[in-house]
């Protein structure tokens, strides 16, 4: 045995790794073998140091720390099987697929992703088609406020999206053209978000939140005249009922404020590919679909309910899909909507087409729902 | 140990025993980190972001995995893509096989590293050496865990944690005589 076996055996043997008779082998050269003796007594040493490296720990909990985001990456997920029943039509039960499964998560942002191209498409033609009646109908102060946010909707289309250049100058162009450049830049735009890195994804869903903006903002001089009861486009710049950055982000007003604001903007940036166009979707699902109420979905932050706008009505149900409050019917769009951070109450804004709002409060658990807005405190 | 019940839970789409199994793991996270960074700060940021990986890619989880090794895959490949430090690490090669008369060893078995300085030596190696020597005393793993976790076939795992630890001794002996520090 050579010194350069021994020093194997040496290693091993730290690692608990030898068997008797290779130990044996090994102790029997260390006893002849000065050089390897020392050098064994130094690994040794230096193994047992190692062994006694200080065991860290955070300074403070990890976990803490990360679960604001960890909500806002369930509520994106929620989000995404919310748009995922909105776009399966009136049977989409798996809109309440809860925020953790996997495996089905996969699958649907999968399928957003090769949906969105077409909703953002859809999304910037529906907001042309409002600049252009804008123009006809109603003053100046409206038309910029609409044009602003087309505009915005197109650079944020340019950051993302090759063709997008080509939908650019669409403040310049008649209408007929820009729903055609649109609808070029929509599967172009597709394919950069299903092919591309997270970091595409993420400008892309930048790109889709801006757009759902745009579109949203264009309801606001335009009101009910243009599309009639489409929810979330009729109370546009409502201040959301829910306070704080805590809270959902996944209701179209939210977007809508989301749209003028850096903020907004920047949590988007952040986000996991995964939150990608879910929720703008949702927002222009219910501006483009005959059944304006049937996208609205929230789930709570923890994940327990799925609250839903039925037939005019707010339905809860837990994640099993039993039903733990059932609301009246109420006439108004739905102008703001989001949970509780620890996901015990659900409140939502409920604009009347004479202009008046309501906010309602309501807990599933108790099946109770209470007035919140300034007009009265009482129960219904 | 992490109860399977928990981690099974976790990949149903339990929340709650996701985030208790958060809870359970992220000491070990953070400690790789810390010594795979070699800063407090960076180990926050790295643990936190492997956290929340393993948050999002519970699902993807094979059981047939231990999940101990999938944990820490995760961090250290966070560690190595992302805080890849541009300090100088020793090449490994450089220092094959010295040995040392008898007169160098006495004087120092006597005294112990200071732990700072052992830090400044693992910091020192190259970042796979690094890791399978923080895997090995930090985790407590064996060479087949250590393989799992980095990917690497079980005898490159042996020789990086060797090589490791004869360059460690160089390095802390290096130290001692109050020669080259990092």
């Amino acid at each position: 045995m050579n010194c350069q076996e021994v020093m194997e055996y040496m290693q091993r043997e730290l690692d608990g790794d030898l068997g008797e008779i290779e130990s044996a082998k090994l102790l029997e050269h260390i006893r002849h073998c000065a050089d390897c003796a020392a050098m064994y007594e130094r690994l040794k040493r230096l193994s047992a140091e190692l062994e006694n490296l200080p065991k860290v720990t955070p300074p403070f909990s990890l976990v803490d720390a990360i679960l604001p985001k960890l909500d806002e990456i369930d509520r994106a997920n929620a989000a995404a099987a919310g748009a995922d029943a909105g776009a399966a039509g009136p049977a989409g039960a798996s809109g309440s697929v809860p925020a953790n499964g996997a495996l089905p998560r996969r699958r649907i942002s999968r399928f957003n992703l090769r949906m969105l191209g077409g909703v953002v498409a859809a999304g910037i033609a529906a907001g042309i088609f409002l600049v252009t009646y804008n123009q006809d109908r109603l003053n100046g102060d409206l038309l910029n406020l609409g044009m602003e946010s087309a505009s915005s909707g197109s650079s944020a289309m340019s950051s993302s999206a090759s063709s997008a250049s080509s939908a650019k100058p669409m403040l310049t162009m008649d209408s007929s053209r820009i729903l055609e450049s649109a609808d070029q830049s929509g599967p172009l735009l597709e394919k950069s978000l299903n092919f591309g890195s997270a970091d595409d994804a993420a400008a892309g869903g930048q790109a889709a939140d801006s757009a759902s903006g745009g579109t949203a903002g264009q309801s606001l001089p335009t009101g009910d005249g243009v599309q009639e009861g489409a929810g979330p486009g009729d109370a546009p710049g409502s201040a959301s009922a829910a306070p704080g950055a805590g809270e959902p982000r996944m209701s179209p007003p939210d977007l809508l404020q989301g749209s003028g604001d850096a903020v907004g903007v920047a949590e988007w940036e952040e986000a996991a590919p995964d939150r990608l166009g879910n929720e703008p979707m949702m927002s222009i699902a219910g501006f483009v679909d005959e059944p304006p109420a049937e996208p609205i979905e929230s789930v709570s932050p923890d994940g327990a309910w799925i609250a839903a706008f039925e037939d005019s009505r707010l339905i809860i149900r837990d994640r099993e899909g039993n039903t733990w409050f059932e609301g009246e019917e109420r006439a108004g769009a739905v102008a703001a909507l989001g949970w509780s951070d620890d996901g015990t109450h659900f409140r939502y804004e409920l604009r009347r087409e004479d202009g008046t709002s309501e906010v309602w409060r309501v807990d599933p658990v108790s099946g109770k729902e209470t007035r919140e807005d300034t007009e009265t405190q009482a129960q219904p | 140990m992490v109860e399977p019940s928990l981690i099974r839970a976790a990949r149903e789409g339990d929340r709650e025993a996701l985030i208790t199994l958060l809870r359970e793991i992220e000491t070990h996270v953070y400690r790789t980190a810390f010594y795979l960074v070699g800063n407090e700060q960076d180990a926050m940021d790295a643990a936190q972001e492997a956290l929340i990986r393993i948050y999002t890619k519970i699902g993807s989880y094979e059981e047939k995995a231990q999940f101990k090794t999938w944990v820490q895959r995760i961090v250290t490949n966070i560690c190595i893509d992302k805080f890849r430090r541009n300090k100088p690490t020793v090449s490994i090669e450089e220092h094959e096989m010295v040995f040392e008369g008898r007169e160098s060893v006495e004087g120092e078995v006597m005294a112990n590293y200071a732990a700072k300085d052992i830090r400044d030596a693992i910091d020192r190696l190259p970042e796979h050496h690094r890791a399978v020597v923080v895997l090995r005393y930090l985790q407590d793993f064996s060479y087949n865990e250590i393989a799992d976790s980095l990917d690497l076939p079980l005898n490159t795992v042996k020789s990086y944690l060797f090589r490791a630890r004869q360059q460690l001794q160089v390095l802390l002996r290096d130290y001692q005589k109050g020669g080259v520090r990092g």
